[in-house]
C-alpha cells in the first residue's frame, strides 16, 4: 500500500467515527441554544428540563457542548448536573453539530431532596445553562468537556427560573395522600 | 439571486463519483442537483448602511410572512432565500470584522466581543422555522416529543405521521446530498486552478462557500416542508406553540477565514476528493 492510498483510506477511517457525531447543517455559522420548557412533573421530584445546543461552521471542523446546573433555594436540595460535548470533522465542509445536553432531552430529571421538603413548601429554582462552540483544531479531553484553544469561539449561558411544590395537607385531591 | 434549474456540467464526471450522486439523489428527492457556478458570486454589501438597510427590509418582509403562519413561512422559499443572502451578509462582515452599525433595533446586539447577541424569541425574523424543525425535531426523544404534543392536542393520527416522517426522511442525509455536488464540481475549479499555477482567489471560494450553503438550506427548508405537509393544519399549529415555548438565542462570532479557507482547499486538493467526499455523503444516508 503506497503512502497516499494508506493516507486515503486513514481520512476515510476518520471520517466514519466522525460522522457518528455531525448533525444537520445549520444556514449560517452561528452558536444557537434552544431550552425547553422547565417544568416540575406532577407533584413529585421529577423536573423535565433540557436544552439543545446547534453549533455550525461553514468549514470542517467543529467541537460544541455545554452543561446545565437545575437547583432550589432549599438546604435540604441538592442541584442536579450535567454536560455534553461532541465534534466533528469531515471532507464536505459545512459542519454542525446539535449537542443535547443531557443526551435525551425533554429529559426527566429527579432533584435530590425533593422528598425531604415538608408538605405545603414552594421553592424557587433555576435551570442555569451553558453553551460552547469552537471551529477548527481541537482535541477533546475525556475528563469532563474540555474545549481546545481554536479560532471562531462562541459561547453563551443564562438562567431560567421554574418553582417546585409539595402539596399541603388541605389538597382535597384523594391522591395527594400517596404523597409523603 | 437565481439557482440554474439544470445545470451543465462543466467537466467530465468520473462515473463512480456521477453514480453516487446520482444515487444520492434519488434516495432523498433532490430534484435538482445544482453543481458550483463560477459566475455566481456571494452577495456583499458595501458598507454598514447598506447592511442596515437590508436587515430592516429583510425584518419587514418576514414580519408580514409570519401573518400567515409557520406553514406558509416554510413553503415560502424566496423568503428562506432572502433571509440566507441576508444572514450572509451580516456574517461576512463579521468574520471580516467590519462594522455592522447599530443593530440593535433588529434585535442584533453587539456583545462588545466581536461577537453577535440575538433572542430569537423577541426577534422571530432570524429564527428561520424550517431551520428550526430541521434542527430540533430529530434531536428530541420520539417518546417524550409524542407526549409533549399530545399534551397540548396533537391527534395520536398525526403524532404517528410525524413519527413516519422522521423515520423515513433524513436531513442529515438531505443536507449532504445538496452540498455534495456543488463541493464535487468546486474541487474540479480548484485543480484547474492548480494546473496553471494560479492560487484560487478567496472570492471563489466565498463564492463556493455560499452556493454550497444555499443548496444545504434549501434542502432542509424542503425537508421541514416535508413535515408541514404531513400534517394537518391543527397540528402544525400546535407544534409551532411548543417551540414558541422555548427559549432560543443564538450567538454569531468571527470565523477564522484564512485558517478555515486553507484547510478547506487543503481538503478540495486530496487526490481522491470525490470518493471520500461521496462515501462521507453516503455514510449519513439511512
Amino acid at each position: 500500500m503506497n503512502r497516499i492510498e494508506w493516507l486515503s483510506r486513514l481520512a476515510a477511517l476518520a471520517l466514519v467515527v466522525s460522522l457518528g457525531g455531525s448533525a444537520p447543517a445549520r444556514a449560517m455559522p452561528d452558536l444557537r441554544t434552544t431550552v425547553l420548557p422547565i417544568y416540575q412533573v406532577g407533584n413529585g421530584a421529577g423536573v423535565s428540563l433540557g436544552h439543545v445546543v446547534n453549533a455550525y461552521t461553514v468549514y470542517n471542523r467543529l467541537t460544541a457542548g455545554g452543561t446545565y446546573s437545575a437547583s432550589c433555594a432549599s438546604p435540604q436540595m441538592l442541584p442536579a448536573t450535567g454536560q455534553r460535548v461532541l465534534s466533528s470533522d469531515g471532507l464536505l465542509g459545512g459542519r454542525s453539530l446539535t449537542v443535547t445536553i443531557p443526551e435525551w432531552v425533554p429529559a426527566t430529571i429527579n432533584m435530590p431532596g425533593f422528598d425531604s421538603l415538608t408538605r405545603g413548601t414552594t421553592v424557587s429554582c433555576t435551570y442555569n445553562w451553558t453553551a460552547r462552540a469552537v471551529e477548527g483544531g481541537y482535541t477533546v479531553g475525556s475528563g469532563g468537556i474540555t474545549f481546545p484553544t481554536g479560532s471562531g469561539e462562541r459561547s453563551e449561558g443564562s438562567t431560567q427560573p421554574f418553582q417546585m411544590s409539595v402539596p399541603g395537607d388541605t389538597n382535597t385531591d384523594d391522591w395527594q395522600g400517596c404523597i409523603p | 439571486m437565481q439557482v440554474p434549474g439544470n445545470p451543465v456540467p462543466r467537466f467530465a464526471r468520473p462515473p463512480f463519483a456521477a453514480a453516487v450522486v446520482a444515487m444520492l439523489a434519488s434516495v432523498v428527492g433532490i430534484a435538482n442537483a445544482v453543481e458550483f457556478d463560477e459566475k455566481m458570486k456571494a452577495p456583499q454589501a458595501k458598507d454598514a448602511a447598506e447592511l442596515r438597510s437590508r436587515a430592516h427590509a429583510f425584518s419587514e418582509r418576514a414580519a408580514l410572512a409570519r401573518v400567515a403562519g409557520t406553514a406558509a413561512v416554510v413553503r415560502d422559499r424566496n423568503l428562506s432565500a432572502a433571509r440566507f443572502d441576508v444572514e450572509w451578509q451580516l456574517h461576512r462582515s463579521i468574520d471580516a470584522r467590519q462594522s455592522i452599525g447599530d443593530l440593535s433595533g433588529e434585535g442584533i446586539v453587539d456583545r462588545g466581543d466581536g461577537t453577535y447577541g440575538v433572542d430569537l424569541a423577541a426577534y422571530p425574523q432570524w429564527n428561520d422555522p424550517s431551520e428550526q424543525l430541521a434542527g430540533l425535531l430529530p434531536a428530541l426523544s420520539p417518546a417524550t416529543l409524542a407526549a409533549e404534543l399530545s399534551r397540548r392536542g396533537m391527534s395520536a393520527a398525526d403524532i404517528g405521521r410525524l413519527r413516519e416522517y422522521l423515520a423515513a426522511h433524513d436531513v442529515k442525509a438531505a443536507t449532504a446530498a445538496a452540498a455534495l455536488p456543488v463541493s464535487v464540481s468546486f474541487s474540479r475549479v480548484v485543480r484547474k486552478y492548480d494546473k496553471i499555477r494560479r492560487p484560487v482567489p478567496d472570492s471563489l471560494v466565498f463564492a463556493y462557500i455560499y452556493q454550497r450553503e444555499r443548496a444545504a438550506t434549501d434542502a432542509r427548508r424542503v425537508w421541514a416542508e416535508g413535515v408541514v405537509d404531513a400534517l394537518q393544519p391543527d397540528s402544525v399549529r400546535v407544534l409551532e406553540s411548543y417551540f414558541d415555548e422555548m427559549k432560543s438565542t443564538a450567538v454569531w462570532a468571527p470565523s477564522d477565514s484564512r485558517g478555515g479557507i486553507d484547510g478547506l482547499l487543503a481538503n478540495l486538493r486530496l487526490p481522491d476528493f470525490e470518493q471520500q467526499a461521496t462515501a462521507e455523503a453516503k455514510g449519513v444516508t439511512p
